[in-house]
């Protein structure tokens, strides 16, 4: 027997037990991730040695991968992070309009309106009078309330997309520079934790809004919105701007792209979709109802009150500052609203008042339709009775559809906020669940299982242990053929 | 199926919120007693929730003007009560005295006295108020429409104009016209006619148009009949009392019928009201059973679930151990 063939006995053993050191290494990694999100289990990968002398070695670490699931993840995220984002901007809202299951607006209408049916019998009636004119103050308060409730949150959700755009960004970036460090690593270095960390990124992304990913043969990917903007490129990075045109629009540019033009909300997705959505859409449309029907009632309610006379006699004259409601917009005169004109129906339903001029002097409300200074007619109730009237009447101006009724155009704003909550709830727990499920299987495949990497210690604890014999067994073949010589 | 560690507490976490989340649900259902509280439960119900609340309103509304005007009414009512039962005293002096070709002229005087007296009852009776408003006055209420001499002192254009209340849908209730009862202002519909302008009986006779009696002028010349002991004068004035007591009389049944639609408006309201406040809840109210018993289930899944999750940890650490 050689000494170079006992000699072989050392580094097979030395290989065999580096390698189960290595492996033993890989295990303890899994073992600190086991909990980590995102985090792939890893195995390493024994091989016969290349080196021709036997023994053994790692080929390469490599990690479990579930690619049909991640791409699934990609858009289910997507779907889920938009319904839950919304429902989160819109909720807030339902509980400022509605106390003890009423919506508080209608509340008031209703009671403005029903002071009014009592005032028909009792017109001339100073007390009574006085008691429809705090109504209808309330009224009006509670205008102004909704409108500020519903243009508060508004612009929460506005401050809300500028932080998630920049969370975005971050995102972006962070996988730009991951891109990068993957494309320049050298051949062999292992990046599995790199790319993990890399996809994890992506993932979390997909929530926050609608990526599509492209897989490179460099290992690195390309991020692209719904519409195939390029957001991420190699080490490339587009990020995002968030800018306000106007009051009831957020849009998202990328400045990077030639053309000016934002992303359509509906490119978007994913949570800033989700709150693009609530913005742009929902409340901003409930917000110019609101202020429609606020001009329209108040129009037709100060023409109605325009042909009627007060307790003393006197006749309306027809001039703005005898309107029953007064509307102070910036563009509005001071006492009255074209509700054609968009730009002063804007800010209606938080500048609506009660005259101040007739709130002073509540027999200058013009209840009557008929009498005059030498014969006033204060039990006259003639005009409030058509002044009452206007709750039936369909107040068409403005709106894209059909005119509505004032009641009926306040449900239907309260109904439409509770549709858009109840819709992205019940779109939420659905796509939660497809996403629940998707994790539940990427987890199974990727992730961490203690009871096998524990079996996977034993296992190389004992090759080890093995490994640490065939050498102690050389060493003292290699003794014994040493005391030969002697 | 390969159980990871992340696998294991995702799933766990996962149903203990779950489970918090019905556990929650149930008891603001049971404790607020309403399945439907914001528009987001249950959008479509809670609208046919608003729309059923803003009808009650309404018909209470309705039941409130209602009660108010009949107060009125009833104020009315009763004055036309005391100015009835005046003119019948009025009346029976008239036919002592008519009838009588030697009264005497200190009888006469006395009895002409108290035809003054029953004059100011009846004024009395036509200036009523009710909470400081003429209830005769017509839409001129804050002034009395009969002044010291029973001249009606309202708007002499619009001398029957009353004012009317809605009661319930398209029912409508007015006031009793003081012009017309006491005065004898026509019963005209459109163009209005004077009360000291009546149309010349010898025209051809306008079917909206019926003269009436004023009873203030009928006491005037009876008091006069009897101070001149003329009683002739007084004889002939007996046929304008009883026409005066028929419209007294006939007014009083018009307030009777108004207050009666005042009632069935307010019992068709209450009927309307309730039926509302049954379908409301039958949309809004939770079962309480129901609610009790989902409280109990999601406790029990909440508790299992907790008890599980200990298990699982148990489970491993023996592993681990080996």
């Amino acid at each position: 027997m050689s000494i170079q063939k006992t000699s072989s006995l050392f580094s097979l053993g030395r290989s065999a037990m580096f390698t189960q050191r290595q492996k033993m290494n890989t295990v303890q990694n899994n073992i600190s991730n086991a909990s980590t999100p995102g985090y792939r289990r890893k195995e390493a990968v024994l091989q016969t040695s290349s080196d021709g002398m036997g023994g053994v070695e790692v080929g390469n670490t490599r990690s479990r991968k579930a690619p049909f699931v991640q791409d699934q993840l990609t858009f289910w995220n997507d779907q889920a992070g938009f319904h839950e984002e919304k429902k989160k901007a819109l909720e807030p809202i339902e509980a400022s309009l509605n106390a003890d299951g009423e919506n508080i607006l209608q509340g008031r209408v209703n009671e403005f309106f029903k002071k009014a049916q009592s005032l028909t019998a009792s017109p001339g009636e100073s007390v009574d009078r006085r008691d429809f004119l705090n109504r209808a103050k309330e009224m009006t308060t509670h205008f102004s309330r909704t409108r500020s409730t519903l243009s508060r949150q508004r612009e929460t959700l506005r401050k809300q997309i500028g932080g998630k755009v920049e969370k975005i960004n971050q995102r972006l970036n962070k996988i730009g520079q991951l891109n990068g460090q993957i494309d320049g690593a050298r051949e062999g270095q292992n990046i599995g934790d790199v790319v993990d960390q890399r996809d994890q990124a992506v993932e979390k992304l997909s929530k926050q809004m609608g990526i599509d990913v492209v897989k490179k043969e460099d290992k690195t990917v390309q991020i692209v919105t719904k519409n195939g903007n390029s957001l991420v490129e190699g080490g490339t990075v587009h990020e995002l701007e968030a800018k306000n045109p106007d009051a009831s629009t957020m849009a998202i540019h990328i400045p990077d792209r030639p053309s000016d033009k934002p992303l359509d909300d509906s490119e978007i997705g994913g949570g800033l979709g989700g709150l693009v959505d609530a913005h742009n859409n929902t409340l901003s449309d409930q917000i110019r109802d609101l202020d429609q029907l606020a001009a329209n009632f108040a129009k037709a309610f100060n023409e109605q009150h325009e042909q009627g006379y007060d307790a003393n006699g006197n006749q309306v004259d027809g001039t703005p500052q005898q309107n029953f409601f007064t509307v102070n917009s910036s563009s509005a005169s001071e006492y009255s609203v074209d509700p054609t004109d968009s730009a002063e129906v804007q800010g209606a339903a938080r500048e609506i008042e009660v005259n101040q001029v007739i709130v002073d002097d509540p027999s200058k409300f013009a209840a009557a339709d008929g009498g005059s200074p030498a014969e006033p007619e204060p039990g006259n109730n003639g005009n409030l009775q058509k002044l009452l009237d206007i709750r039936e009447q369909k107040l068409g101006t403005g709106f894209s559809g059909p005119g509505k009724k004032l009641e009926d155009g306040l449900r239907e704003i309260n109904t439409t906020i509770g549709q858009a909550i109840s819709t992205a709830k019940h779109e939420k727990e659905t796509t939660g669940r497809m996403v629940e499920q998707l994790n539940s299987i990427e987890t199974s495949q990727e992730g961490v299982s203690l009871e096998e990497e524990m079996m996977e210690l034993n296992e190389a604890q004992r090759a080890f242990q093995a490994a640490t014999k065939v050498m102690r067994s050389g060493e003292e073949m290699f003794k014994s053929l040493l005391s030969i010589k002697r | 199926m390969r159980v990871t560690e992340l696998g294991k507490k995702r799933s766990l976490v996962k149903r203990i919120k779950t489970n918090q989340a019905n556990l929650q649900e149930a008891v603001e259902e049971l404790s607020t007693g309403k399945k439907v509280r914001e528009p987001s439960d249950d959008p479509i119900a809670k609208e046919m929730i608003e729309r059923l609340r803003s009808a009650t309103k309404r018909h209470k509304s309705f039941i409130e003007s209602g009660q108010k005007f009949k107060q009125q009414l009833k104020t009315s009512e009763d004055a036309l009560g005391s100015a009835e039962n005046a003119l019948q005293n009025a009346k029976e002096i008239a036919m002592d005295f008519g009838n009588d070709p030697n009264p005497g002229a200190a009888n006469a005087e006395v009895a002409a006295d108290r035809i003054a007296k029953i004059k100011d009852t009846v004024l009395d009776a036509a200036n009523t108020k009710y909470r400081g408003k003429y209830v005769f006055g017509g839409v001129q209420d804050d002034s009395a429409p009969f002044n010291e001499h029973g001249d009606y002192t309202g708007d002499k254009s619009e001398a029957t104009e009353v004012r009317s209340v809605t009661v319930s849908y398209k029912t409508q209730v007015d006031q009793i016209s003081g012009a017309k009862v006491f005065a004898g202002a026509p019963y005209t519909s459109s163009p209005p006619t004077e009360v000291d302008n009546p149309p010349d009986p010898s025209d051809p006779p306008n079917e909206y148009q019926t003269q009436g009696t004023n009873i203030f002028d009928t006491l005037d010349k009876i008091e006069a009949g009897l101070r001149n002991g003329n009683h002739e004068q007084v004889r002939d004035q007996i046929d304008n009392i009883d026409k005066g007591m028929d419209q007294l009389n006939q007014a009083r049944e018009r307030v009777g019928y108004q207050i009666q639609t005042i009632n069935h408006a307010k019992n068709f309201s209450e009927n309307i009201v309730l039926k509302n406040t049954e379908q409301k809840s039958n949309l809004e109210a939770t079962d309480v059973a129901d609610a009790a018993t989902r409280v109990q289930t999601a406790t029990n899944a909440l508790e299992a679930t907790t008890q599980v999750a200990g298990k699982v940890k148990q489970v491993s650490q023996s592993f681990l151990k080996l």
